[in-house]
């Protein structure tokens, strides 16, 4: 580049603008663990330094300002593709249920803000990002510019899906099931039960909050399906048959010591709900994610540490549908607000996705694919 | 004891050597300042731009008599030292640019590197120093935000005529440049003794006067970050380079 000081009024012709692409979707999240934080950051900073310590990491990461940490392409199954960029809002992963939530909801502004300076017409909002703001996305600056979705309509539509599918790869009859839904009244769980109501044996409801869980029991009531609620989880553990973890926890809560062994659990929260103990009980899938059969480029390839899944371009349906909706070229706040994911959303999004090669991932948990535990319930029931 | 807004003078002994400290790094700091910006004068064709470039200089010697006029009045020594390890080199780092004559790598150094850190440092040590140290600080820190503006400003314009170029231009004199300020801001010392502090690093001894390397640190690493991503450049390479920093 020319080096000669410049005159400080001088003009500025455009001579090249090679710059990065403009994106057509922005990624806004955040990393649910230290340890997935330092693994990016070590990544970032490359094999040749020493490893950065796990102190220096939370020390340094909180004060980054939200950016882009990669871009990303995504290829639909017809041929096409879209560009974006993953944006991290550097939410502390500790800290995600304390500390100030007027700093939380600040640092998610300031990803948005950076969604727009990065072009994308559509935004998808990951994790916490959605949860502080209660999918209110008109708080968020230049919403008149960006679409931003919370991305809860394809979540949903990945976990009632793969219950559908579980119970068939069980040998179960889903009419005949009792369903539990953790985090009943959020969007995501409501979701879930207003999908599932028609197709389940029954509902139980759990949230925290009893004047939302009765306000959902009631929305709920002109089906023939028996819903039940309570805001003790204990209370319907013993009972389920199938159990939707969906609730907005900071860290696992949820212990499944009390829930049968056929038992079926979804875990879709991020970060997770469900307590791991070590002991045998119920088989636990991690739901709520789909993979891209047309596959998924990063920039830097982060994917080991972004995405460490036993099978590639697994991701969240969250951002999932962000990236679709930037395929179809539908920059529209698709999912937004609380509450408001019908089954009529969820059969349009859930189209769209098969239609890109959006398929639902294989059953998965920390010690890999699980397909064949649920398979083997049914071999259990048989014999 | 810790110092208190009416009276910073009835400080502790080890909250006094922190101020001296402080005081110290900011005065050596602002005559590096001044000597940088007087190379620019060289650089700059235009004789408003020499002429400018002269009263930032100018300023920046203001700065440095400042703070040791207030070592004075609050009766800690202030000390000089323009070899200073860390010092030196990024003045090294500057006149290396210089001699090459590569104006826009000196303006990168001057009024972007070492100005994000000495605004978000002032900033942070006015909001604790009491009395006439905060206000000095205060009005100090408004003055270099005014040196980083025009900054980003001419970068902005410099990007939007060659966006590569200056990314490489930006990435040459981090690694020079922001690695020595990364080691000064490290939680421990990582090359040894600054030669400012007296005996003993005075990090640990920050919370005397309600400061901490770490938030100092993060804060101005947060308007470095800032001030990159409002003169242009990809948010993904700069995160790249700040991971990369010694810690």
């Amino acid at each position: 580049m020319d080096n000669a000081a410049p005159r400080l009024s001088s003009p500025a012709p455009a001579v090249d603008r090679r710059r990065p692409a403009k994106a057509q979707f922005a990624l806004i999240g955040h990393l649910d663990s230290w340890e997935k934080t330092a693994a990016v950051v070590q990544s970032l900073r490359g094999a040749g330094r020493h490893p950065i310590s796990a102190r220096d990491v939370r020390e340094i990461v909180p004060f980054l300002p939200p950016r882009t940490v990669c871009r990303v392409t995504v290829f639909s199954r017809d041929g096409s593709s879209a560009h974006g960029v993953y944006v991290d809002a550097f939410l502390s992963p500790d800290r995600l249920d304390e500390g100030s939530t007027r700093e939380k909801i600040r640092r998610i502004r300031e990803a948005a803000s950076y969604a727009r300076r990065e072009g994308a017409s559509v935004a998808a909002l990951g994790g916490f990002s959605s949860i502080v703001l209660e999918g209110k996305v008109d708080l968020l600056p230049n919403h008149d510019e960006v679409a931003f979705t919370t991305g809860n309509t394809l979540t949903v539509a990945y976990i009632v899906k793969a219950v559908e599918r579980a119970a068939a790869i069980a040998g179960r009859l889903l009419r005949s099931q009792r369903i539990l839904i953790l985090g009943a009244t959020g969007d995501v769980g409501s979701g879930c039960a207003r999908y599932l109501l028609s197709k389940v044996g029954s509902l139980l409801l759990c949230a925290r909050n009893p004047h939302r869980l009765r306000r959902l029991q009631r929305s709920l009531a002109s089906g023939a399906t028996a819903v039940s609620i309570s805001t003790d989880a204990e209370r319907f553990l013993p009972e389920a048959d199938f159990v939707i973890a969906a609730a907005s926890l900071s860290s696992p809560r949820f212990s499944l010591r009390s829930v049968r062994s056929h038992a079926i659990v979804c875990d879709a929260g991020y970060p997770r709900n469900v307590l791991s103990d070590g002991n045998p009980g119920p088989v636990v899938f991690f739901g709520g994610m789909g993979q891209v059969l047309g596959g998924l480029q990063l920039d830097p390839d982060l994917t080991s540490v972004l995405a460490p899944h036993p099978a590639p371009n697994i991701v969240q349906g969250c951002l999932l549908e962000g990236m679709l909706l930037a395929l179809e070229g539908r920059f529209e706040s698709y999912s937004r607000g609380r509450g408001n994911i019908s089954p009529g959303r969820v059969d349009e999004i859930w189209a769209l996705a098969e239609k890109h090669g959006f398929a639902l991932a294989p059953f998965f948990n920390d010690e890999g694919f699980c397909e064949g535990q649920i398979a083997a319930l049914r071999r259990e029931t048989v014999t | 004891m810790k110092a208190t807004a009416s009276n910073p003078w009835e400080a502790s002994a080890e909250a006094q050597r922190v101020w001296a400290s402080i005081l110290s790094q900011s005065a050596t700091g602002e005559l590096i300042g001044m000597m940088n910006f007087a190379s620019l004068v060289d650089l700059y064709e235009d004789a408003e731009d020499k002429i400018d470039a002269l009263e930032h200089a100018l300023i920046e010697k203001g700065h440095a008599r400042a703070f040791q006029r207030l070592g004075l009045e609050m009766g800690v020594p202030v000390t000089v030292n323009l070899n200073a390890p860390y010092w030196k080199r990024i003045r090294s780092a500057f006149v290396k640019s210089a001699g090459r004559g590569d104006f826009t790598a000196c303006l990168v150094i001057q009024e972007l590197m070492l100005e994000s850190f000495a605004v978000s440092m002032y900033g942070a040590v006015a909001r604790v120093a009491p009395g006439r140290l905060g206000k000095a600080y205060k009005a100090i820190a408004a003055e270099e935000t005014e040196h980083l503006e025009h900054a980003i400003k001419l970068l902005q314009e410099m990007f939007d005529r060659d966006p590569s170029g200056l990314q490489r231009t930006i990435a040459g004199v981090h690694e020079d440049v922001m690695s020595v300020l990364a080691e000064m801001v490290a939680r421990e010392d990582i090359r040894g003794d600054c030669e400012l502090c007296g005996k003993t690093c005075i990090k640990p001894s920050l919370p005397e006067v309600s400061l901490d390397i770490v938030r100092l640190r993060g804060e101005a690493l947060n308007l470095y970050l800032k001030s990159l991503d409002r003169v242009g450049l990809p948010g993904e390479e700069t995160l790249q380079w700040i991971t990369r920093l010694p810690v």
